[in-house]
Protein backbone atom coordinates (compact mmCIF):
# COMPACT_ATOMS: atom_id res chain seq x y z
CA UNK A 1 0.00 0.00 0.00
CA UNK A 2 1.21 3.49 -0.81
CA UNK A 3 1.32 5.98 1.99
CA UNK A 4 -0.55 9.27 1.76
CA UNK A 5 2.70 11.21 1.45
CA UNK A 6 3.78 9.03 -1.47
CA UNK A 7 0.42 9.55 -3.18
CA UNK A 8 0.77 13.29 -2.70
CA UNK A 9 4.24 13.19 -4.24
CA UNK A 10 3.00 11.24 -7.24
CA UNK A 11 0.06 13.61 -7.70
CA UNK A 12 2.26 16.69 -7.55
CA UNK A 13 4.76 15.16 -10.01
CA UNK A 14 1.87 14.40 -12.38
CA UNK A 15 0.54 17.94 -12.01
CA UNK A 16 3.97 19.41 -12.68
CA UNK A 17 4.33 17.28 -15.82
CA UNK A 18 0.97 18.54 -17.08
CA UNK A 19 1.99 22.11 -16.35
CA UNK A 20 5.28 21.66 -18.23
CA UNK A 21 3.48 20.07 -21.19
CA UNK A 22 1.04 22.99 -21.52
CA UNK A 23 3.35 25.22 -23.65
CA UNK A 24 4.05 22.23 -25.94
CA UNK A 25 0.31 21.75 -26.52
CA UNK A 26 -0.27 25.42 -27.33
CA UNK A 27 2.78 25.44 -29.58
CA UNK A 28 1.39 22.44 -31.47
CA UNK A 29 -1.99 24.21 -31.76
CA UNK A 30 -0.29 27.34 -33.12
CA UNK A 31 1.73 25.34 -35.63
CA UNK A 32 -1.44 23.58 -36.76
CA UNK A 33 -3.34 26.89 -37.01
CA UNK A 34 -0.53 28.49 -39.01
CA UNK A 35 -0.41 25.52 -41.38
CA UNK A 36 -4.18 25.56 -41.94
CA UNK A 37 -4.15 29.34 -42.40
CA UNK A 38 -1.42 28.94 -45.02
CA UNK A 39 -3.38 26.23 -46.78
CA UNK A 40 -6.90 27.67 -46.67
CA UNK A 41 -6.57 31.44 -46.20
CA UNK A 42 -3.16 32.78 -47.22
CA UNK A 43 -3.81 32.35 -50.95
CA UNK A 44 -5.86 35.57 -50.82
CA UNK A 45 -5.01 37.09 -47.43
CA UNK A 46 -1.25 36.44 -47.97
CA UNK A 47 1.11 34.88 -45.43
CA UNK A 48 1.39 37.98 -43.23
CA UNK A 49 -2.26 39.05 -43.48
CA UNK A 50 -1.60 42.18 -45.55
CA UNK A 51 -4.23 41.21 -48.16
CA UNK A 52 -4.07 41.69 -51.89
CA UNK A 53 -4.43 45.46 -52.15
CA UNK A 54 -7.95 44.91 -53.46
CA UNK A 55 -10.51 46.46 -51.04
CA UNK A 56 -12.38 43.14 -51.01
CA UNK A 57 -9.36 41.51 -49.33
CA UNK A 58 -8.32 44.18 -46.80
CA UNK A 59 -5.22 44.38 -44.63
CA UNK A 60 -5.83 42.50 -41.37
CA UNK A 61 -2.63 43.65 -39.69
CA UNK A 62 -3.20 45.89 -36.63
CA UNK A 63 -6.89 46.07 -37.42
CA UNK A 64 -8.79 42.77 -37.36
CA UNK A 65 -8.63 42.66 -33.53
CA UNK A 66 -10.91 45.72 -33.32
CA UNK A 67 -13.81 43.61 -34.59
CA UNK A 68 -13.69 41.63 -31.34
CA UNK A 69 -14.11 44.89 -29.43
CA UNK A 70 -17.32 46.24 -30.99
CA UNK A 71 -20.91 45.02 -30.88
CA UNK A 72 -21.62 42.54 -33.70
CA UNK A 73 -17.93 42.22 -34.56
CA UNK A 74 -17.44 38.88 -32.88
CA UNK A 75 -20.23 37.39 -34.98
CA UNK A 76 -18.83 39.04 -38.13
CA UNK A 77 -15.41 37.40 -37.63
CA UNK A 78 -17.01 33.97 -37.95
CA UNK A 79 -19.85 34.75 -40.37
CA UNK A 80 -17.73 36.19 -43.20
CA UNK A 81 -18.03 33.62 -46.01
CA UNK A 82 -14.33 32.76 -46.10
CA UNK A 83 -14.49 31.63 -42.46
CA UNK A 84 -17.98 30.18 -42.13
CA UNK A 85 -17.85 28.14 -45.36
CA UNK A 86 -14.24 26.96 -45.04
CA UNK A 87 -13.96 23.17 -45.35
CA UNK A 88 -12.75 22.90 -41.76
CA UNK A 89 -14.22 21.64 -38.50
CA UNK A 90 -15.43 24.26 -36.04
CA UNK A 91 -12.70 23.33 -33.56
CA UNK A 92 -10.02 23.95 -36.20
CA UNK A 93 -11.70 27.19 -37.28
CA UNK A 94 -11.76 28.48 -33.69
CA UNK A 95 -8.08 27.63 -33.38
CA UNK A 96 -7.23 29.43 -36.65
CA UNK A 97 -9.28 32.57 -35.91
CA UNK A 98 -7.75 32.84 -32.42
CA UNK A 99 -4.28 32.44 -33.91
CA UNK A 100 -4.98 35.07 -36.60
CA UNK A 101 -6.25 37.59 -34.06
CA UNK A 102 -3.22 37.06 -31.81
CA UNK A 103 -0.73 37.05 -34.69
CA UNK A 104 -1.97 39.91 -36.85
CA UNK A 105 -3.63 42.20 -34.37
CA UNK A 106 -2.90 41.33 -30.71
CA UNK A 107 -2.71 44.96 -29.59
CA UNK A 108 -6.16 45.80 -30.90
CA UNK A 109 -7.89 42.98 -29.00
CA UNK A 110 -9.95 44.21 -26.03
CA UNK A 111 -8.58 43.46 -22.55
CA UNK A 112 -11.50 41.17 -21.79
CA UNK A 113 -11.18 39.23 -25.07
CA UNK A 114 -12.31 35.64 -24.70
CA UNK A 115 -10.92 33.25 -27.34
CA UNK A 116 -13.43 31.52 -29.61
CA UNK A 117 -14.26 27.93 -28.79
CA UNK A 118 -15.71 25.12 -30.89
CA UNK A 119 -19.31 25.56 -29.66
CA UNK A 120 -19.41 29.30 -30.35
CA UNK A 121 -17.97 28.88 -33.85
CA UNK A 122 -20.36 26.04 -34.60
CA UNK A 123 -23.33 28.20 -33.55
CA UNK A 124 -22.21 31.37 -35.36
CA UNK A 125 -21.21 29.74 -38.64
CA UNK A 126 -24.75 28.50 -39.20
CA UNK A 127 -25.41 31.94 -40.64
CA UNK A 128 -23.29 33.07 -43.60
CA UNK A 129 -23.05 36.75 -44.58
CA UNK A 130 -23.69 37.03 -48.32
CA UNK A 131 -25.35 40.02 -49.99
CA UNK A 132 -25.29 42.07 -46.76
CA UNK A 133 -21.56 41.47 -46.23
CA UNK A 134 -20.41 44.88 -47.52
CA UNK A 135 -22.99 46.88 -45.56
CA UNK A 136 -22.35 44.91 -42.37
CA UNK A 137 -18.64 45.54 -42.62
CA UNK A 138 -19.15 49.23 -43.32
CA UNK A 139 -21.35 49.61 -40.23
CA UNK A 140 -18.80 47.75 -38.11
CA UNK A 141 -15.91 49.89 -39.37
CA UNK A 142 -17.90 53.02 -38.32
CA UNK A 143 -18.36 51.45 -34.87
CA UNK A 144 -14.63 50.68 -34.77
CA UNK A 145 -13.79 54.32 -35.55
CA UNK A 146 -16.05 55.44 -32.68
CA UNK A 147 -14.45 52.85 -30.40
CA UNK A 148 -10.97 54.10 -31.31
CA UNK A 149 -11.96 57.70 -30.58
CA UNK A 150 -13.29 56.72 -27.18
CA UNK A 151 -10.34 54.60 -26.13
CA UNK B 1 11.24 -33.27 -101.68
CA UNK B 2 8.06 -34.67 -103.13
CA UNK B 3 6.33 -34.71 -99.76
CA UNK B 4 7.28 -31.02 -99.38
CA UNK B 5 5.64 -30.05 -102.69
CA UNK B 6 2.60 -32.14 -101.85
CA UNK B 7 2.23 -30.57 -98.41
CA UNK B 8 2.26 -27.01 -99.71
CA UNK B 9 0.09 -27.82 -102.71
CA UNK B 10 -2.59 -29.30 -100.40
CA UNK B 11 -2.41 -26.35 -97.99
CA UNK B 12 -2.61 -23.77 -100.80
CA UNK B 13 -5.51 -25.56 -102.48
CA UNK B 14 -7.32 -25.76 -99.13
CA UNK B 15 -6.90 -22.03 -98.53
CA UNK B 16 -8.00 -21.26 -102.10
CA UNK B 17 -11.08 -23.45 -101.70
CA UNK B 18 -12.18 -22.05 -98.29
CA UNK B 19 -11.47 -18.34 -98.77
CA UNK B 20 -12.30 -15.81 -101.42
CA UNK B 21 -9.82 -13.39 -103.00
CA UNK B 22 -12.06 -10.57 -101.81
CA UNK B 23 -11.73 -11.54 -98.13
CA UNK B 24 -7.95 -11.87 -98.57
CA UNK B 25 -7.77 -8.34 -99.98
CA UNK B 26 -10.00 -7.03 -97.23
CA UNK B 27 -7.78 -8.60 -94.52
CA UNK B 28 -4.65 -7.14 -96.13
CA UNK B 29 -6.42 -3.76 -96.20
CA UNK B 30 -7.30 -4.01 -92.50
CA UNK B 31 -3.71 -4.84 -91.64
CA UNK B 32 -2.35 -1.88 -93.63
CA UNK B 33 -4.82 0.60 -92.11
CA UNK B 34 -4.41 -0.87 -88.61
CA UNK B 35 -0.64 -0.55 -88.65
CA UNK B 36 -0.85 3.06 -89.75
CA UNK B 37 -3.55 3.99 -87.18
CA UNK B 38 -2.02 2.45 -84.03
CA UNK B 39 0.70 5.13 -83.61
CA UNK B 40 -1.99 7.84 -83.87
CA UNK B 41 -4.00 6.52 -80.88
CA UNK B 42 -3.68 8.61 -77.68
CA UNK B 43 -2.19 5.73 -75.74
CA UNK B 44 0.63 5.41 -78.22
CA UNK B 45 1.21 9.15 -78.05
CA UNK B 46 1.52 9.03 -74.28
CA UNK B 47 3.99 6.18 -74.47
CA UNK B 48 5.95 7.96 -77.16
CA UNK B 49 6.21 11.07 -75.00
CA UNK B 50 3.59 13.79 -75.23
CA UNK B 51 3.68 16.78 -72.88
CA UNK B 52 2.16 14.67 -70.12
CA UNK B 53 4.67 11.87 -70.37
CA UNK B 54 7.83 13.55 -69.27
CA UNK B 55 8.95 14.54 -72.74
CA UNK B 56 10.39 17.93 -73.34
CA UNK B 57 8.67 20.71 -75.09
CA UNK B 58 10.44 21.35 -78.40
CA UNK B 59 13.25 23.83 -77.88
CA UNK B 60 13.29 23.48 -74.09
CA UNK B 61 16.35 21.73 -72.73
CA UNK B 62 16.02 19.36 -69.76
CA UNK B 63 16.83 20.90 -66.38
CA UNK B 64 17.38 17.88 -64.13
CA UNK B 65 17.47 18.92 -60.50
CA UNK B 66 20.72 18.03 -58.78
CA UNK B 67 19.24 18.58 -55.32
CA UNK B 68 18.36 15.14 -53.95
CA UNK B 69 15.63 16.59 -51.74
CA UNK B 70 13.86 18.17 -54.70
CA UNK B 71 13.97 15.47 -57.38
CA UNK B 72 12.78 15.71 -60.96
CA UNK B 73 12.91 18.06 -63.90
CA UNK B 74 10.90 21.28 -63.44
CA UNK B 75 10.42 21.60 -67.20
CA UNK B 76 8.19 18.50 -67.26
CA UNK B 77 4.63 18.10 -66.00
CA UNK B 78 5.69 15.11 -63.84
CA UNK B 79 7.85 17.21 -61.52
CA UNK B 80 6.43 16.51 -58.03
CA UNK B 81 5.56 20.12 -57.16
CA UNK B 82 3.23 20.36 -60.16
CA UNK B 83 0.62 17.95 -58.75
CA UNK B 84 -2.09 20.62 -58.89
CA UNK B 85 -0.86 22.83 -61.72
CA UNK B 86 -2.92 24.15 -64.62
CA UNK B 87 -1.01 26.35 -67.01
CA UNK B 88 2.33 27.05 -68.68
CA UNK B 89 5.46 26.21 -66.70
CA UNK B 90 7.55 29.27 -65.87
CA UNK B 91 10.59 26.94 -65.95
CA UNK B 92 10.08 26.80 -69.73
CA UNK B 93 9.43 30.53 -70.08
CA UNK B 94 12.62 32.12 -68.78
CA UNK B 95 11.75 31.78 -65.12
CA UNK B 96 11.93 28.80 -62.77
CA UNK B 97 9.65 26.66 -60.63
CA UNK B 98 9.76 29.38 -57.98
CA UNK B 99 10.52 32.58 -59.91
CA UNK B 100 8.74 34.56 -62.60
CA UNK B 101 10.41 35.31 -65.96
CA UNK B 102 12.00 38.77 -66.24
CA UNK B 103 9.48 41.46 -67.11
CA UNK B 104 6.58 39.73 -65.39
CA UNK B 105 5.07 40.23 -61.96
CA UNK B 106 4.11 37.52 -59.48
CA UNK B 107 0.48 37.70 -58.47
CA UNK B 108 0.16 38.39 -54.74
CA UNK B 109 -2.88 36.14 -54.46
CA UNK B 110 -2.76 32.52 -55.45
CA UNK B 111 -4.14 29.05 -55.02
CA UNK B 112 -2.51 26.72 -52.59
CA UNK B 113 -2.41 22.94 -52.37
CA UNK B 114 -0.21 20.13 -51.12
CA UNK B 115 2.03 17.72 -53.05
CA UNK B 116 3.89 14.63 -51.91
CA UNK B 117 7.66 14.88 -52.24
CA UNK B 118 8.95 11.44 -53.29
CA UNK B 119 12.37 12.22 -51.79
CA UNK B 120 11.20 12.26 -48.15
CA UNK B 121 7.57 11.07 -48.52
CA UNK B 122 6.26 14.26 -46.87
CA UNK B 123 3.45 16.50 -48.04
CA UNK B 124 4.51 20.06 -48.78
CA UNK B 125 2.34 23.16 -49.05
CA UNK B 126 2.72 24.50 -52.58
CA UNK B 127 1.66 27.95 -53.74
CA UNK B 128 0.86 28.11 -57.46
CA UNK B 129 1.58 31.79 -57.99
CA UNK B 130 0.76 33.01 -61.48
CA UNK B 131 3.16 35.34 -63.26
CA UNK B 132 1.45 38.22 -65.01
CA UNK B 133 2.59 40.44 -67.83
CA UNK B 134 2.05 41.15 -71.51
CA UNK B 135 1.31 37.81 -73.20
CA UNK B 136 0.78 34.17 -72.30
CA UNK B 137 4.00 32.15 -72.56
CA UNK B 138 2.46 29.25 -74.48
CA UNK B 139 5.18 26.69 -73.71
CA UNK B 140 5.01 23.52 -71.61
CA UNK B 141 1.30 23.41 -70.85
CA UNK B 142 0.44 21.12 -67.95
CA UNK B 143 -2.91 20.36 -66.36
CA UNK B 144 -2.76 17.87 -63.49
CA UNK B 145 -5.57 19.15 -61.25
CA UNK B 146 -4.84 16.99 -58.19
CA UNK B 147 -6.60 18.60 -55.16
CA UNK B 148 -8.32 21.06 -57.49
CA UNK B 149 -11.75 22.14 -56.24
CA UNK B 150 -14.77 23.62 -58.06
CA UNK B 151 -14.91 27.35 -58.81
CA UNK B 152 -17.07 28.08 -55.74
CA UNK B 153 -14.13 27.06 -53.59
CA UNK B 154 -11.95 29.62 -55.28
CA UNK B 155 -8.99 29.43 -52.89
CA UNK B 156 -8.08 25.98 -54.17
CA UNK B 157 -9.29 26.23 -57.73
CA UNK B 158 -6.73 26.32 -60.49
CA UNK B 159 -8.99 27.61 -63.28
CA UNK B 160 -9.13 31.04 -61.67
CA UNK B 161 -6.96 33.71 -63.25
CA UNK B 162 -5.01 34.73 -60.16
CA UNK B 163 -3.55 37.70 -62.04
CA UNK B 164 -6.57 39.70 -60.87
CA UNK B 165 -4.39 40.69 -57.92
CA UNK B 166 -1.49 41.97 -60.05
CA UNK B 167 -1.13 45.20 -62.02
CA UNK B 168 -1.54 43.32 -65.32
CA UNK B 169 -4.35 40.80 -65.55
CA UNK B 170 -2.72 38.93 -68.45
CA UNK B 171 -1.58 35.46 -67.41
CA UNK B 172 1.94 34.46 -68.54
CA UNK B 173 2.88 31.25 -66.67
CA UNK B 174 2.69 29.42 -63.32
CA UNK B 175 5.23 28.74 -60.57
CA UNK B 176 5.12 26.21 -57.73
CA UNK B 177 6.64 27.75 -54.60
CA UNK B 178 7.13 25.69 -51.42
CA UNK B 179 5.60 27.40 -48.37
CA UNK B 180 6.28 24.70 -45.81
CA UNK B 181 5.47 21.17 -44.81
CA UNK B 182 1.95 20.03 -44.15
CA UNK B 183 1.52 18.50 -40.69
CA UNK B 184 -1.19 16.00 -39.87
CA UNK B 185 -3.95 17.03 -37.46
Amino acid sequence: MLKTTQLKQIASAFGLTLLLLQPCVSYANDAQAKMKYTLFCSGCHTADGRGSGDPRIPDMRNFVGYFAAVEGGREFLIQVPGVSTAPLKSKELANIVNWMLRTFSAEQLPDDFKPFDEQEVERLRQYVLRSELGDTRKALVTRIEEYKNNN
Amino acid sequence: MKWFDKFFETRTRNIARTSSRRSFLSNVGKAVVGVSVIPALPVAKAAGGGASAGAHYPGVSPQPNTNEGDPGDPTTCEYWRYCGIDGFLCSCCGGSQSACPPGTEMSPITWIGTCLNPADNKHYIISYNDCCGKAACGRCFCNRNEDDTPMYRAFSNNDTNWCVGASSETYVCSTAVILGTSIES
